[in-house]
């Protein structure tokens, strides 16, 4: 179910909203939510439902099983299971059929004859996400951030909440724990005035600016362009990703105000950033977070040398390349940031600062552009063709399509000038209401056709 | 990260009861919008899909006419013919003489399985007309193509009195009163009569005689059903149109399968005899959807469905290899008069075989 479909907002999220809140405690309240959420995982596929289900299921037990371990030993063998657990999950899921692929063709290369089974398994929908955001609690426990839960409804809930199942944010354990603990009683109103402004916006960026405006400008047939054609093009697809992802934050914070639960900010005008590791702290913030709490800093961090803390950051996007999907081009983008970022640091120790702000911010733009075609392109080929033609395989050409270049002209702007949501002064007057309600109503055109988000197929 | 949450609770409004009146302006706006918008495309109704008729529709959804023509029908039918508009051509009064039984053509554009069982279910238990047969034209994708909320029937109060939902069903197709192709019609109605000229025939808009190229006007066709595609008809399709409709999923859709194997039962339990065909179309056409598209696999997967009937009763007659002359054909999907004959005698041979009708 996608939340730009009628079934989601007319069906599935009223009735979800009125026997949340009519439910008359905390414990009816994280009921609701678990059913409805499960009920809204498995309508893509009800089987993977059972999967959720393990997952938080094992992960609620080990969390209790580290925090009463006697020793540290034990505590780490829970955790080790705990984190086997989840990647042997998602490693089947995700990556069996593309290493066993991988492994079958660099066989085949050196003439062995052996090779290994493929599925051609069906990637549950969101799995990345909520594997991580369940395998956070265990990790929380035993590094003793936090104490385990004893209520099984309330980690289902955790696990499963529907606003962000899918795509995102990754909540942690102790984000929401107290909030969980301290559900509102009643409706409140002063959330759900804010979450509907954050879910209709949400909306209408997604229907208009993702599914409408950019597909009309979306050349498609790249390798056939020319120089000026390509170039408008080229860097107007990161303004689709920019969006798609932007719509979604933003539509997964008001659906969870909606519940009253308060979500972690995972989209912050990416573009206004001046350095690569700053895009990452503005661009799917909590993974960069998770990555870093997680990852980065179980490895040493920067506390074990220069050369050490280049490696360690190679290692962190790297996984955060395979994170994105079981392939080469993901690890491709994996070892691209981390190249970007090893750059950086590079370049800060050399104290090498690029003059103007302007210039940083279009050194940025360039650099996640290539990010968003290492997603788009199918491989090598693909991308060979493209920039063929951006470097004048078919000539330099006579024109420019105006409407590309104008979309281009405004998008930059926007994502310079513009302040994000989190950043807009709601004042709640009418005129507010009124432009809510226009934005809600045009964006029902885009119910008739789905477009998932791009994060979807993580 | 605290910070960020609280940042959350910053925006907030300032109180409760200025939040709560904020709310209920939002939410009584796109009440009145969304009525608004659903009220004007219900009463200019410019696709002929509710049923109000304030103004000639556009376009028609023929389900109104065949329930209207399969209504006032006489003599009462005993055999109904049902499917698309592939089956559109297979004449009644032909069909009559054949198999000595007065017969109707409920076929309809973009028919789908429930189509099959709303017009079923409408002439038998609310007509109580004494059905022995049924005549089922089925396309290649009728069991694995998304349900065409557009134009079904639900929409017609008599046939979706007939299926399994039809309040679920009333939803998803009241749905479209919001969607854009709609709301674009209506305002190319609205900009028809302020400028005063004839709504009628949006679709052939050229100032001619809107009747000649409405050939799916409600005076056209006969009243056992019969309205044939003929060469040069509007409805005729490209190749590459036909493909278009051919681009999708091959899975098979449960709500149809069950409707089907509903439809069967329904049929078994009164003693209606059902015969099957797969709606024939150009060897031309088969080569580029087969080229272009999952055809095949759809094919089989429809072919499975009817030999799983066949065991249940359902009489499937093989006619796509039949000599057809298809340069009589309307276009690559629908068999022309002759064809459509051939087809009548060959499914006579097929029931004939199975005890007759």
């Amino acid at each position: 179910m996608l939340f730009q479909t009628f079934i989601f907002v007319f069906l599935f999220l009223p009735i979800t909203l009125l026997l949340y809140w009519a439910s008359p405690n905390r414990t009816y309240k994280l009921f609701v939510l678990t059913v409805t959420s499960y009920f809204f995982y498995g309508y893509w596929d009800w089987r993977f439902c059972g999967l959720l289900l393990f997952t938080s299921v094992v992960d609620f037990v080990i969390g209790g099983k580290i925090f009463f371990a006697a020793t540290l030993f034990r505590k780490k063998a829970w955790l080790t299971l705990s984190i086997v657990s989840n990647l042997t999950v998602l490693g089947f899921f995700k990556y069996w059929d593309f290493f066993a692929d991988s492994t079958n063709r660099l066989l085949e290369m050196l003439g062995v004859g052996a090779s290994a089974p493929l599925f051609h398994i069906i990637l549950p929908v969101g799995i990345s996400f909520y594997t991580f955001q369940s395998m956070s609690y265990t990790i929380d426990v035993y590094r003793g951030r936090t104490q385990p839960t004893q209520s099984i409804l309330k980690f289902l809930a955790y696990v499963s909440m529907f606003p962000q199942l899918v795509m995102g944010p990754i909540v942690r354990w102790t984000e929401v724990d107290e909030q969980m603990d301290n559900l509102p009683r009643r409706w409140d109103h002063r959330a759900a005035a804010l979450g509907a402004s954050f879910f209709i916006v949400g909306l209408f960026k997604k229907i208009w600016l993702s599914d409408r405006v950019f597909p009309l400008v979306d050349p498609k047939m790249y390798h056939s362009l020319t120089v000026l054609e390509f170039w408008p093009s080229y860097f107007l697809w990161s303004f689709w990703l920019y969006f798609d992802f932007s719509s979604y934050s933003d539509m997964a914070v008001g659906l969870g105000l909606l519940l009253g639960i308060k979500f972690p900010q995972n989209f912050n005008s990416p573009f206004k950033a001046e350095s690569p590791s700053e895009v990452w702290r503005r661009w799917h913030m909590t993974l960069g977070r998770w990555m870093r709490d997680y990852v980065f800093f179980s490895i040493g961090g920067s506390k074990k040398g220069f050369f050490r803390t280049l490696i360690n950051i190679m290692i962190v996007y790297f996984l955060i390349g395979l994170w994105h999907g079981a392939s080469w081009n993901m690890i491709g983008f994996g070892v691209y940031h981390g190249l970007a970022l090893i750059v950086e640091q590079i370049g800060r120790r050399l104290k090498i600062k690029i003059p103007t702000v302007a210039l940083r911010r279009g050194l940025i733009l360039f650099y996640w552009t290539n990010t968003g075609w290492l997603f788009r392109s199918s491989g090598y080929k693909m991308t060979s063709g493209f920039f063929k033609a951006g470097f004048g395989a078919n000539g330099l050409g006579s024109s420019f399509n105006w409407l590309t270049l104008a979309l281009l002209i405004a998008c930059i702007l926007h994502s310079q000038l513009a302040p994000n949501t989190w950043e807009w002064k709601w004042r709640f007057r009418w005129w507010e209401a009124l432009g809510l309600a226009a934005l809600f109503i045009t964006s029902l055109a885009g119910f008739f056709v789905e477009h998932p988000f791009f994060y979807f197929q993580f | 990260m605290a910070m960020a949450l609280n940042r959350l609770d910053e925006m907030m409004p300032s109180s409760d009861g200025k939040a709560r009146a904020f709310l209920r302006l939002v939410i009584l706006l796109i009440v009145l919008g969304m009525s608004g918008q659903a009220g004007l495309n219900y009463l200019l109704n410019p696709m002929g899909r509710w049923g109000t008729r304030h103004l000639i529709p556009a376009k028609d959804d023929q389900r109104y006419y065949k329930v209207d023509l399969l209504a006032h029908a006489n003599p009462a039918p005993e055999i109904l013919v049902l499917g698309s508009s592939r089956s559109r051509g297979l004449d009644p009064s032909y069909i009559s003489r054949v198999f000595s039984r007065p017969a109707f053509n409920a076929s309809v554009e973009a028919g789908s399985v429930q189509d099959w069982l709303g017009f079923t279910g409408y002439a038998v238990s609310e007509l109580k007309y004494p059905v022995r047969l049924l005549i089922i034209g089925v396309d290649a994708g009728d069991f694995v193509m998304h349900t065409n909320r557009q134009q079904h029937p639900a929409n017609v109060p008599e046939l979706r009195r007939q299926l399994a939902h039809p309040w679920f069903d009333w939803f998803k197709t009241r749905i479209y009163l919001w969607s854009p192709a709609m709301t674009r019609a209506s305002w190319t109605v609205i900009k028809k009569w302020w400028n005063q000229t004839n709504v009628n025939g949006f679709y052939y808009d050229d100032g001619e005689d809107i009747q000649r190229k409405r050939p799916d006007a409600r005076e056209n066709w006969r009243p056992d059903g019969f309205n044939p595609y003929l060469p040069g008809h509007a409805a005729s399709q490209e190749i590459s149109i036909s493909v278009g409709i051919h681009q999708t999923n091959t899975e098979v859709q449960p709500g149809h399968l069950k409707d089907f194997e509903r439809l069967v039962k329904f049929a078994g339990a009164r003693g209606i005899k059902i015969v099957a065909f797969l709606t024939p179309i150009t060897p031309r056409l088969y080569q580029a959807l087969t080229q272009q598209t999952n055809y095949n696999q759809t094919l089989e997967r429809t072919r499975s469905i009817l030999r799983t009937a066949e065991r249940q009763g359902v009489i499937i007659c093989e006619v796509e290899h039949l000599p057809f002359n298809y340069r009589e054909w309307a276009d690559p999907d629908h068999p022309g008069p002759g064809s459509s004959r051939l087809i009548v005698d060959t499914l006579y041979s097929c029931v004939a075989r199975g005890g007759g009708p």
